[in-house]
């Protein structure tokens, strides 16, 4: 009886891991991700994922992975979104400041300070105050207030990257 | 999406098949409790060596004796520290080009870029200078310098990607600012803030620039900060969809250049020796089994680095 039970948990396990060994674990490793129907962005996008959430592959193609989201959805997302590596919000929390540990308050940028930095309008006061100590000329400070008034937009990066042929955007 | 973790997955369900289950089946209840009492007691430890370190750590925070190497600094203040560090650097290097369309261009490249590194909630600047030095290095908080030298020794946009990854990987592993961390300017200090910094402004606030822009222009950071930004930049170069050896290419042009150049605050004084950082790449491009599938963009970036060797004429 013993034999039995320990050959009907056995084969239990092996079929779990059957299951597992077909659909691997990822995680999104960008900002955020798209999921789409077919593996091309000119497809539906299902879903829109951020970062760290884990998916299931279920196959792969070229620069496509079909993934199933926590959702339930299945798509396709672009290879270069995912990692395999497990990531979590105290990941390089040590070193860096990911967007869960910020918000987590894990991080050392407050969410404050981040919303604040995409505000930033030209030189600081502390800038300042370090260019008229030190005795810089003022096209120094309006040169570096022109590159800080400019603004890239997720839309900007899309056609950027898409007028470019690159990553999930190439034909 | 290595299969590696299902194999092993695998391994260990016919461990637990074949081995533990049987085993558990044999045992008697007294080596179970045993096994128990032995993992509760582990556990238990660890537990109680954590609170030890945390309390350690709150009295020696308590009297200000926090070590350096744990110290944070907030956003505000690593950016307000590179944008001064920036205003050394066009002092040093020259003015930056004026040319909004080609800034435009290198900043929607460098924020495309950063989507895809481990720091992509701050946004990030990059500023094309009119010099003949090879160079580039990133500031604090995400201000990019590259001079026009350098971006017209290179081919492509994957190059330009390589050294722009390289540079934001600098920014989101905080190289610059555990470099300050390592020196003594603050000392006693549990945490740097906007607040600190304006209680100890003017003479700490120079002493702070003027150690960084010795490491950054002159020294350069720690040679293995170095090769960790070689290896994230290529992974991030290579997740946005670029070939990820455009960066080797680009050490392959400039050791080509470093015999005939001036080399004081270049690339080749402020980083570890060329051949080094290209064995490195090269050994770590052998896992992008792809890369000459991905883009290079050539045309469009020729088409930017002619307006620059157009206004150095």
């Amino acid at each position: 009886m013993k034999l039995l039970l320990s050959l009907l948990v056995m084969s239990i396990c092996l079929f779990q891991a059957v299951i597992f060994a077909i659909e691997t674990k990822v995680w999104v490793s960008s900002q955020s991700a798209d999921v789409y129907l077919d593996k091309t962005v000119s497809s539906a996008r299902i879903e829109t994922l951020r970062y760290g959430i884990e998916l299931r592959v279920i196959s792969q193609s070229d620069k496509w992975a079909q993934v199933k989201t926590p959702k339930g959805k299945t798509g396709w997302i672009y290879r270069g979104k995912i990692s395999d590596k497990p990531i979590t919000p105290n990941q390089s929390a040590s070193q860096s400041d990911t967007l869960f540990g910020g918000l987590s308050g894990n991080s050392t940028i407050q969410a404050s300070a981040q919303d604040s930095a995409r505000s930033i309008r030209g030189l600081s006061d502390e800038a300042r105050e370090y260019g008229k100590i030190t005795q810089k000329p003022e096209v120094f400070q309006n040169m570096l207030d022109q590159i800080l008034k400019i603004r890239v937009t997720s839309d900007d990066i899309q056609e950027f990257l898409l007028s470019g042929n690159i990553g999930e955007y190439a034909q | 999406m290595k299969i590696n973790l299902n194999l092993s997955f695998f391994f260990y369900a016919l461990l637990i098949g074949f081995v533990i289950i049987p085993a558990k089946y044999s045992f008697s209840d007294s080596h179970s409790i045993q096994i128990a009492t032995i993992f509760d007691t582990l556990v238990d430890s660890i537990e109680k060596d954590t609170k030890k370190a945390n309390k350690i750590k709150q009295i020696l925070e308590g009297t200000g004796n926090i070590l350096s190497s744990t110290m944070d600094m907030d956003y505000q203040t690593e950016f307000s520290i590179g944008e001064s560090l920036a205003l050394e650097g066009l002092n040093r290097y020259g003015l930056s080009i004026q040319d909004s369309e080609l800034q435009r261009y290198v900043n929607l490249m460098g924020n495309a870029l950063a989507k895809n590194s481990i720091r992509f909630e701050i946004p990030y600047y990059v500023m094309i200078v009119n010099s003949s030095i090879y160079n580039a290095f990133a500031c604090p908080g995400g201000i990019i310098f590259i001079t026009s030298s350098l971006v017209e020794l290179m081919n492509d946009e994957s190059e330009l990607a390589g050294v722009i990854a390289h540079e934001i990987a600098h920014v989101a592993l905080k190289h610059a600012v555990q470099t300050l961390k390592r020196s003594n300017f603050f000392q006693g200090v549990g945490k740097i803030t906007a607040a600190t910094m304006k209680k100890n402004k003017g003479q700490q606030m120079y002493q702070i620039i003027n150690g960084l822009q010795t490491v950054l222009f002159d020294t350069g950071l720690d040679k293995q900060m170095e090769f960790e930004a070689d290896r994230m930049g290529m992974d991030i170069a290579y997740r946005t969809g670029y070939d990820p050896r455009g960066l080797i290419r680009v050490l392959q042009a400039l050791s080509m250049q470093r015999a005939f150049t001036h080399q004081k605050g270049s690339w080749f004084s402020t980083h570890p020796p060329l051949s080094e950082r290209i064995n490195a790449c090269n050994q770590n491009s052998s896992q992008y089994l792809d890369a000459k599938e991905l883009a290079r963009v050539a045309n469009r970036f020729i088409s930017y680095k002619t307006r620059i060797v157009t206004q150095n004429q």
